[in-house]
């Protein structure tokens, strides 16, 4: 697939802050100001043709893991509000009936409110299930930070820290 | 306030309303620092005729800034604490006064001395025969402000723990409450870290005078000698372990570790500080640093982004930082 043409011009309008603007900035603050904003061009430039396969990989897990989540709560009565709180998201996420990226901040939220939610629960429901259900969402989290720390390493090198 | 035309004139306006006696007072060479990411910093001169005697110093103003990365703001408690601490083994710059009226500049500050002095990183790169004397110098500097007796100084405006989880647990609420309302987002990774650390909450061994921000890039040094140690706005009473993980953490971002490897640095610190370290203790609050700047960083990604302060370093630097702050502590964690 060839480079969308936005990716190239805002990898385009990097270059041309490096090689031309910052050379002539002689103000340490102003010098700072082109550094971050060329920084800024060389990660955003690349997610406009990446992201859309990595967010439908991110919102398919985190689906799956509140799936599990879901399938846990069923029946117990303390976990009722934590259940409904992740029905709609998930529904919606599943029908298409939001925008990609938008599923993903939902399924995010889901997310979050599921790690409260298993905290509160405590003891009404037995540790093996938390325990298998914190190592789901934690994977489901790892695969998330390796998509954005790969975003920044790829682009700005160096290594995680 | 981007613009050090405007600062200079509202200084000048500023200092010959303070300073009466001062003789064709005139504000020069106002310079905006680009160090640090919160507190707005402007370095300026001052001359003025003082019975036909010229005279200039030298100053620097710490301004709060619009909005930032460490809300909320409040200038009076690093004042304080720059107070307290000048004479002691702690080397900070001298306080000369303080305006919490924001009408003179914009809003509240405080002015102190310009130190001179290269940056601890220049001093360490530049000087190998003072590498030695600096790195214990570091360590000594930390030891002695958690020796002081915080409890004789005059730190009003600083949050006392109630019992010996109280900072940690503080802390904790301090950073999610800036997390949850700065997000762009929901933050799902955070709120698993948030999670363990509501969990594991260590109790204190002492209390103590805190920096809050204790790393390398906040000092100043000069033949050999660590002369200031700059940026107080984080400064608490809690636990002291807490600048111990917060350096630690930082040596791993700039990536620093010869300057001071994090095993032998707190041994150091144990043998100069004679106190011990409880490794798990330690642990947790490298975990809430790692939280705390991530929380610093999605508020200054919303400064960025919304401020009428044009600063494209705060979106540069988190949109660089943010994913590579929370991978850390996941992996300690082992995830």
């Amino acid at each position: 697939m060839d480079t969308p043409l936005t990716t190239l011009m805002l990898e385009r309008c990097a270059q041309t802050i490096e090689q031309v603007i910052t050379p002539k900035l002689t103000g340490a603050f102003e010098f700072e100001q082109a550094m971050y904003i060329a920084i800024l061009l060389h990660i955003l430039a690349p997610a406009v043709e990446e992201k859309t396969q990595e967010v439908q990989a991110e919102n398919d897990r985190m689906r799956q893991v509140l799936g599990q989540v879901l399938h846990s709560l069923q029946g117990n009565a303390a976990a009722a509000g934590l259940a409904e709180s992740l029905h709609d998201p998930l529904r919606r996420a599943a029908e298409g009936q939001v925008a990609i990226g938008e599923a993903n901040s939902e399924l995010k939220g889901a997310l979050v409110d599921a790690i409260k939610g298993l905290d509160e629960l405590g003891a009404a429901l037995p540790d093996e299930t938390v325990s298998a259900l914190r190592g789901e969402i934690r994977a489901a989290l790892r695969q998330q930070l390796d998509h954005s720390v790969q975003r920044v390493i790829h682009r700005m090198g160096g290594m995680p820290l | 306030m981007a613009d050090v035309e405007a600062m200079k004139q509202r200084l000048e306006a500023y200092l010959k309303a303070g300073f009466p006696h001062r003789e064709e007072l005139s504000v020069q060479q106002v310079e905006r620092m680009p160090v640090g990411v919160s507190y707005e910093t402007y370095l300026f001169t001052t001359a003025w005729n003082e019975g036909g005697k010229p005279c200039s110093e030298s100053l620097v103003v710490r301004m709060e800034p619009e909005s930032g990365p460490v809300p909320p703001y409040d200038v009076r408690p690093q004042y304080e604490a720059l107070k307290s601490v000048h004479g002691t083994a702690v080397p900070v710059p001298r306080v000369h006064w303080l305006e919490t009226d924001g009408s003179a500049l914009g809003r509240p500050f405080f002015v102190m001395d310009k130190v001179e002095g290269d940056t601890l990183l220049g001093a360490w790169t530049r000087s190998p025969d003072h590498r030695e004397s600096l790195k214990e110098h570091y360590v000594s500097i930390l030891a002695a402000l958690h020796a002081l007796d915080w409890q004789a100084l005059e730190l009003s405006t600083l949050n006392v723990p109630q019992h010996n989880r109280h900072h940690a647990e503080r802390e904790i609420a301090r950073w999610q409450g800036v997390i949850e309302d700065t997000q762009f987002t929901p933050q799902p990774v955070l709120a698993e870290l948030i999670s363990w650390l509501k969990g594991n909450v260590p109790q204190a061994g002492r209390t103590t005078l805190c920096h809050g921000d204790y790393h390398s890039r906040n000092f100043l040094a000069r033949e050999g000698r660590i002369v200031a140690v700059l940026d107080w706005e984080m400064v608490g009473i809690g636990d002291p372990v807490s600048d111990l993980a917060w350096h630690s953490m930082f040596m791993r971002i700039l990536r620093e570790n010869a300057f001071w490897p994090e095993d032998d640095f707190i041994r150091r610190y144990e043998e100069t500080a004679g106190v011990e370290v409880d490794r798990d203790s330690l642990f947790f609050w490298q975990i809430l640093s790692w939280v705390k700047l991530t929380a610093i960083g999605l508020a200054g990604l919303r400064t960025g982004i919304v401020s009428s302060d044009l600063d494209m370093r705060q979106v540069g630097l988190w949109t660089m930082l943010l994913p590579l702050l929370q991978d850390a502590p996941a992996r300690m964690l082992g995830f």
